[in-house]
């Protein structure tokens, strides 16, 4: 899908090299971020991919087609770009804005103006916006509308360079899960520059970490990264809690189902067909299923439950202080699901799956 | 103060004299206009020419305006293009210092996110670029044409001169009537040119409010 090959990259008046020699290749339908200190190079390669930096050596392809030989305006209208700052025309209302590019490629008013419709949905912007200059938004629906304007005419690319730095940190948590959501539903191809690595896990599904002179130090799974950092300096940069970050990416769901012993609320024992976690503690269900408390040697015991969408790390975080050392899964209903201890949590690191993603 | 029966015998000539005033002033900001599009057009073509036109434009302001209608005079001899050219010249620095400034004051990340969309050189500059100078052009237009009202005046030392001949004949015949006559005109064109740029000024440019 993108291709860099050999891309060399130094600036005027700057001995050392922005991007030594760069190789890397980002598959179709993928959101890959590219994360490093500041000054490793990961903005510039963001940018040479449309041309903003062009490389002095070295070949950048786009679905196979060489970017050095190719109109690179053309190039630019397929591609979604959104910057650090939102960087929205002042004298243009909202609408206008997100109307850029397909007016560019010469869209029809008809044709723009339902585009528009579709994005204030897909961006969960309010519609009475669109009239408004930008100045007059806050800096989350700014954001919106800049992403709402990237896409605006469903390029298959979207090249983002820290659109979430200058937010704070509750609405970009939001955007977060907004832009999983998105891409959970549009496939696009996506390069998301941060230099957040706990953003760079959250939204990649690949992670490039980016060294000084643009090389790489590791471009992989997040969870592949976690497990098993590249260098000493992969180690560093992502930080001394790696086992609690895979846990954060890793959902109850994820667990594979381990039962106690359960007790129904007419006494009788119920039969569990998954491996038993532990003998020591009975679990008393109501008529319908749900976990009423734990029968521990005749005495009652409240029961900590843990529904499938939460974290594992969340999980982890509550069966510290469970003096039974055990959660219980529960189904959106609240009936019963199984069990959890912490030894199934370090089976989960240690199995080391690929990971699906349920943000 | 005023000699009224003076001034109703010579309306005619006073009312023909401001129509002048008027028309001068008009022509000059409308051409120094042009030119200041002209100009920026270049200076974005080639963005090494913005700071020697900069330069250009502080140097030959410089010069007493007298004298350069004097200078024009071998061209272009006693005549209202002499006086035109000359207010044209004054209108266009002021204005082009105005948008040259504006220019290097636009932010970055914006003609950025321009052409990062994919507009080209020129698209860019019909459709972002003119609209953020917007702001610093009407500044510029306020400033000049409030000078040019002044500077009319002059030009009835080269016979041209608008309220400026009232001036003249005031002085000549040590009579002060058309002096204040031609004083207060003049203050009121000015008015009315500050009125009426601010006023499209802020029709034009209501998204910065």
């Amino acid at each position: 899908m993108i291709r860099l090959e050999n891309i060399k990259k130094t600036y005027p008046g700057n001995a050392k090299h922005a991007i030594s020699s760069l190789s890397m290749t980002i598959k179709e339908g993928e959101l890959c971020t590219f994360v490093g200190p500041s000054g490793c190079g990961k903005t510039t390669t963001l940018r040479m991919i449309n041309q903003l930096d062009k490389p002095d050596s070295g070949e950048v392809y786009i679905q196979g087609q060489a970017l050095s030989s190719a109109d690179i305006i053309q190039v630019r209208r397929k591609i979604g770009f959104v910057m650090q700052s939102p960087a929205l025309f002042p004298h243009r209302s909202v609408a206008e804005n997100i109307a850029t590019v397909p007016r560019l490629l010469g869209w029809n008013k008809r044709a723009i103006s339902a585009r528009i419709d579709e994005l204030v949905a897909l961006m969960s912007l309010d519609p009475l916006v669109l009239k408004r200059y930008p100045h007059q938004l806050s800096g989350g629906q700014q954001s919106r509308v800049s992403i709402a304007r990237a896409l605006a005419a469903d390029p298959p690319i979207l090249l983002m360079d820290e659109p979430f730095a200058a937010i704070d940190p509750v609405v970009r948590d939001r955007l977060q899960g907004e832009l999983l959501a998105l891409q959970g539903r549009l496939h696009k191809t996506i390069i998301l520059v941060t230099h957040d690595i706990n953003e760079a896990i959250r939204l990649g599904d690949r992670i490039a970490i980016f060294q000084q002179g643009g090389r790489l130090a590791q471009f992989d799974a997040p969870d592949n990264i976690l497990a098993h950092p590249a260098s000493d300096f992969v180690r560093d940069f992502i930080g001394p809690e790696p086992n609690l970050k895979r846990l954060g990416m890793m959902r109850v769901s994820s667990l594979p189902r381990h039962d106690v012993l359960l007790l129904r609320s007419d006494a009788k024992p119920v039969a569990g067909e998954y491996p038993l976690l532990s003998q020591s503690y009975t679990l008393v269900l109501d008529a319908e299923g749900r976990p009423q408390h734990w029968l521990d040697r005749g005495n009652l015991a409240p029961v900590r439950i843990a529904e499938e969408h939460q974290s594992l790390l969340q999980v982890y975080n509550d069966l510290l202080d469970v003096p039974q050392g055990l959660m219980v899964r529960v189904t959106s209903l609240g009936q019963y699901a199984g069990a959890i201890d912490s030894r199934l949590l370090s089976d989960a690191l240690n199995r080391h799956q690929e990971l699906t993603r349920h943000d | 103060m005023i000699d009224w029966v003076w001034t109703l015998d010579n309306a005619s000539m006073i009312v023909e004299l401001t129509l002048q005033h008027l028309q001068m002033v008009v022509l000059s900001l409308a051409l120094g206009t042009v030119l200041t599009g002209l100009m920026l057009l270049l200076a974005i073509i080639w963005p090494a020419l913005s700071n020697p036109l900069m330069t250009l434009s502080s140097v030959l302001f410089t010069i007493p305006s007298l004298a350069l209608f004097i200078l024009l005079l071998p061209w272009t001899g006693l005549s209202m293009t002499t006086s035109v050219i000359g207010l044209t010249l004054y209108s266009l620095l002021i204005l082009l210092r105005n948008v040259l400034a504006g220019l290097q004051k636009l932010p970055t990340e914006i003609l950025e996110s321009a052409r990062a969309l994919g507009y080209t050189r020129f698209g860019r500059f019909i459709d972002i670029e003119i609209f953020l100078i917007l702001p610093a052009l009407f500044a510029g237009l306020r400033i000049a044409s409030v000078t040019l009202v002044g500077l009319v005046i002059v030009t009835a030392l080269i016979g041209q001169g608008g309220l400026g001949q009232l001036m003249i004949l005031g002085f000549n015949q040590n009579f002060l009537t058309p002096i204040f006559i031609s004083l207060g005109l003049s203050l009121l064109l000015s008015l009315l040119f500050d009125l009426i740029i601010t006023q499209t000024g802020y029709r034009l440019t209501g998204w910065t409010r």
